[in-house]
Formats: structure tokens, sequence, C-alpha cells
């Protein structure tokens, strides 16, 4: 199921955004500063809220370690009386209903003396006695249109000193996220592909593909990029290695590839990887030589399709979209014309960010027409 | 304040010559610092900014009635937004009302009170070229002449008695008129090497005081910023 609409208020650098009319791949255009990322982050959040991981995962695009963590960093103009506010419509489908989804969030003040829980039963084990380490909490309401009443949880950061993370549900949380019915009617498997993506990382994804024999997808979309890549391999310390043929007499590991390569290979990875949810990706294009952007774009249109996953994309260079518009252009593409929509976000007087969304026919006309990014 | 975004809607270029010469007469206007202009074809873009307002003005060549719609929805919107105007400026063609009620419909979901102007002018049927065979400064008005000669001529031969050859078109006509003018420079570059273009800021060519220009002149005064 798609989401097919987004609103967000006083989240991060964003007082006010809607964005209508998603399609499978969505680009977001729109000059530094005007809060792309945040986009990305908010519709993140409204999914992956619930993640011991969530916060951690929002903050790694933004070069933010655990010591930074503030959860007054999350509201717009970092006022914590301010109420964040995230909606979403999913597209009606034949086997399910119309969908919505609606979270707010506030900063409450801790109770030091409320155990930590989570959805994470080992964990859990390990940490029934830790208290919460910041002195906030945020409050969380979530409604959906299969819900009677809001359910209403905190969240409490606290941290594991061993994997140097922050986590941890307050107690209740579990509870109530557990009688979410998430599953069938809401994208809760997303993943957030940073602009500085670390393909150290990536081993575990790797590994997921080739245990679903799903590694030779992946390796037919790298092909198209370098046609010498025969197969992927995984050593034992989750390096990454490419088997570029017989001329080749050792593998070659990922990271003496090019940016192209590597970056394409941690799109699609993630995107077979995450077969019905989201995939958020920042500055797709960076790090890509102009040459590589055709390629990523059909393998981003023909692995979302294949896969069922929606796209949500930022960039602030006019090339990733004239090359998307590029590629639709091609008759072979045709059939992903209906797949994407961008949006040009520009930041109005009153600090709201209004959005503007083209079609794949729209597109053209918009690039030669004010479309203000980057060149 | 922030930047207004003002559209001027035309349909090929040589409604966007005429409309850009007319603005920047009527304002005082520069390049836009970071908005690329364009010429391909009949598709045209020229970017503005008002010098004393900041403002900007998006200049378009459409390439044709039919084709205003969707397209333009992101500058249409633009302006919406931003507290400017979008500006449309066709032919009237045969029927100026229905003309009229055709624009206003292709942009409805995006501004539903554009300002619309219908060439030549006075709510009458034509097109842009029926106005500017008004414009020809009256100095040259006996080349004008000289093409009646020619059309007469042309008709007058009838190979097997009967009539063969086509009547030069209204288009063809004003496009020999600049083409005969000694153009030097940027403008002979213009003309005859770059599209044919008809050198509007040419004011020994043009009069753009001339009264059946003056209902465009105050419809762009009128709502430009």
């Amino acid at each position: 199921m798609l989401m097919e609409s987004f609103e967000v208020e006083n989240f991060r650098s964003l007082k006010h955004l809607k964005l209508e009319k998603l399609a499978r791949v969505n680009l977001l255009v729109g000059k530094n500063n005007v809060g792309k990322t945040s986009v990305l982050e908010a519709i993140y959040s409204l999914s992956g809220i619930g993640s011991s991981n969530w916060y951690d995962n929002i903050s790694q695009g933004r070069d933010m370690t655990s010591i930074d963590v503030n959860f007054r960093q999350l509201f717009y103009k970092v006022n914590e009386e301010g109420v964040i506010k995230l909606n979403a419509t999913y597209k009606k489908q034949l086997t399910s209903p119309h969908y919505s989804a609606a979270l707010e969030v506030l900063l409450k003040s801790t109770n030091h003396n409320s155990q930590l829980v989570s959805e994470d039963s080992e964990w859990e084990q390990n940490r029934l006695s830790q208290r919460a380490l910041i002195d906030e909490v945020l409050g969380v309401s979530l409604q959906t249109n299969s819900m009677s009443s809001p359910a209403h949880y905190e969240l409490a950061a606290t941290e594991d000193k061993a994997m140097r993370q922050l986590k941890g549900i307050s107690k209740g949380a579990s509870d109530v996220l557990k009688n979410i019915r998430f599953s069938n009617s809401f994208r809760l498997l997303n993943s957030f592909v940073s602009s500085r993506p670390r393909i150290r990382n990536l081993g575990l994804v790797i590994e997921q593909l080739k245990i679903s024999k799903l590694d030779s997808e992946l390796v037919g979309v790298l092909k198209q990029v370098d046609d010498r890549i025969e197969r992927i391999e995984l050593g034992s310390n989750g390096q990454i290695y490419f088997n570029l043929g017989p001329n080749f007499t050792t593998l070659l590991s990922a990271n003496l590839m090019g940016e192209g390569v590597q970056r394409l290979l941690v799109i699609v990875s993630v995107i077979i990887n995450r077969a019905g949810g989201l995939v958020f990706i920042d500055e797709i294009d960076n790090g890509l030589h102009y040459s590589a952007l055709r390629i990523l774009w059909k393998g981003i249109l023909y692995a979302s399709h294949m896969h069922d996953v929606q796209i949500i994309a930022t960039t602030h260079s006019a090339e990733a979209l004239r090359h998307l518009t590029w590629v639709l252009d091609d008759e072979e593409n045709a059939s992903y014309r209906d797949d994407v929509a961008a949006y040009t976000l520009i930041r109005a007087d009153d600090d709201t960010v209004r959005s503007y969304r083209h079609d794949y026919g729209q597109l053209e006309y918009a690039l030669e027409h004010g479309i203000e990014v980057r060149n | 304040m922030a930047t207004r975004q003002f559209n001027i809607f035309v349909e090929g270029t040589d409604d966007h010559d005429l409309v850009l010469t007319l603005v920047k007469e009527l304002r005082i206007t520069t390049q836009h610092p970071v908005k690329r202009n364009t010429r391909e074809g009949q598709r045209v873009t020229t970017y503005l900014q008002v010098v004393s307002s900041n403002d900007d003005i998006l200049i378009s060549s459409i390439g044709g009635w039919h084709k205003l719609g969707s397209d333009q929805a992101f500058p249409i919107q633009q302006a919406a937004d931003s507290g400017g105007k979008t500006l449309i400026v066709f032919d009237a063609d045969e029927a100026p009302a229905q003309r009229a009620q055709v624009l206003r419909q292709a942009v409805a979901a995006y501004e539903p009170a554009p300002a619309i102007f219908l060439l030549p002018g006075f709510e009458q049927a034509g097109e842009l070229e029926d106005l500017l065979l008004q414009l020809v400064q009256p100095q040259h008005q006996a080349v004008m002449t000289c093409y009646d000669g020619y059309e007469w001529c042309l008709q007058g031969l009838l190979p097997n008695g009967q009539p063969y050859y086509n009547t030069p078109s209204k288009k063809r006509r004003l496009y020999d008129y600049v083409n005969v003018m000694p153009l030097q420079g940027d403008q002979w570059e213009r003309h005859h090497r770059k599209g044919g273009q008809k050198i509007f800021e040419n004011t020994a060519i043009w009069d753009l005081n001339a009264l059946a220009i003056q209902p465009l002149r105050d419809f762009l005064d009128q709502y430009l910023p």
C-alpha cells in the first residue's frame, strides 16, 4: 500500500508542509536548507518511531552522534512547547481499505524512576533496571483509522555502551505498538539511505539478500553500470567483494570500486531488501558522475516496481531530475511514467514550505521554468 | 516581502519578443541573476527582475494556445502563491469571447482569475500579425505598397488560365519587411541567422507607440509590478 499524502507540522526545520498525490518514486528538489532532509526524517518517523534505532537512523544522516541526542532538536525552531504533527493517508487498494495514520509528539520531563522496556526481549532483560539517561521523554500519540482511540506512550533514550546507540521505549509502549496492526496496512518497513552511506554497514543487507536468493537481482542491476560484475561475495568480516570474472585473479573489495557502483549497490540492495516498504534516499545523486545517473534511475525504477517499494528521495541538483526525465522519455521505460512525481519545495514568507508537484508530462517545462536548484 | 512572480504566457517567438520589448519599455528591469533564459524553436523563455521591487517576470512562449494548461502549472501556482499574477497574451483568432473562455478554462485549476489579452486588441478577431502590420513605421509604409504590387503580380500569373501561386501570408509579409531593412551587427545576426527575429526594439522599423498597440501597453502596465 503506497503512501498517498503526507503532512507535517513543527518538525525540524518544517513549520508546515504537505505533499499530495505521492507516486511510487518521489523526488524532492529544492535549494539548500529548504527542509528536504527534514521531510524524509518526518516520514521516516511516522512509520519508524516505534523502532529502537529510530533516533539513531535520523541522526546519522546529519553526522550527529549519540552524544548529540537532544529531543528538542526534533521540534521546529527548537521550541519545546510545540507539538509535532505527522499525518499520512495511503492509497486504497482492492484488498485493503483506505488507510490513514496520525502521530503527535510533544516533549515531557523525565520521570527518573520509570523503568525502560523494549520490544526487543533480550535487550529488555538486560536493561530492565536502567533509567533514562537524559532529562527528556517524548510523549507520543498515534491514531490510525483502524483504532477507536489514539494510543499514547512515551519514548526515552538511554545509552547502550556496547553499541554506542541510544534506544529505549518507556513502559507501556511495547503493548501499545503490538496492538497496532501495522503489518498489513502500514508501511512499517523502511530504510534511510543518508547522503553519505557507509558501505561497511551493508554486509548484513547483502547477507540477507543472499539468504533470500535475491542477490542475483542486485547483480543484474549493477551489471548495467559495470558489466564485468558476475557475483557479489561476502567476507567473514562483512566485507563486500565483487567477482569480476576470469580476468581478475582475486575478488575486488567493493571499497575499491567507483563511487557510482558503491552508491548504486547501497540503494538497490536496500530496495530489494525492503520489499513492500518505504526507502528514503537523501541527496540521491551525491557522489555520482552524471553518466551514472541514468543507470541509477533505471535501476531504482525497475527495482522499486519489482519489489513494491515506495521511494522518497531528495536532490538539490537539476541534473538528477533532468536525467530522470530522459530515462522516462525512453519508450522502453514508458510504463514507469505514472510511477514518478517530483516536488519542488519552496520556503514561503511565513516560513511554511510549499510543495509544487510535477508529473512526468510537466517535468520538461518545469525544468526550464523556475526549478531553482544548483545546476 | 519576498519576491513575487509574474508570468506572461504567449504563443510564439514573435509574441514573446514583442512583449519583452514592451515590458522593457514599461519597467526598469535587469536580467535575472539566477534563472536561465532559453530560445529553442517556438519555445522561448526570458526571466527579468524588476529593479524597483526585485519581483520576477517570466515571459514564456509555449508554442500555441492548445498547449496552455498543466505544463505551466508550476509557474502559475508560484505566481498565485507569491502574490503575483499570470497574464495570458494570445491570438483572438476568429472568436475572441470563445478563445478567452477556453484559455481561462485551461488554467482554472491553478489560477481562477488570469489576466487575458487577445491580439490584435480592441476585442477584435485576428492575430498578432494584424497588430504588427499596424506598427510598421509610417516612413517605411511604402515597403508594404511594394509588397502589394508583388502580391497583385502573383495573382495575375495564371498558368493554363488558372490561379496557381499562393498569396504570401501576413507572416511572410512581415518577415520580408524586416528582411529588407539595413540591419547591423547583433540585430542582423538575430534576424538573418537566429530564426528571423523581428527586432522590435528598433524604432526605425517599428512604431511601438502607435494607437493600435496602446491596449496591449495598457494591459501590461496595469498588471506588472
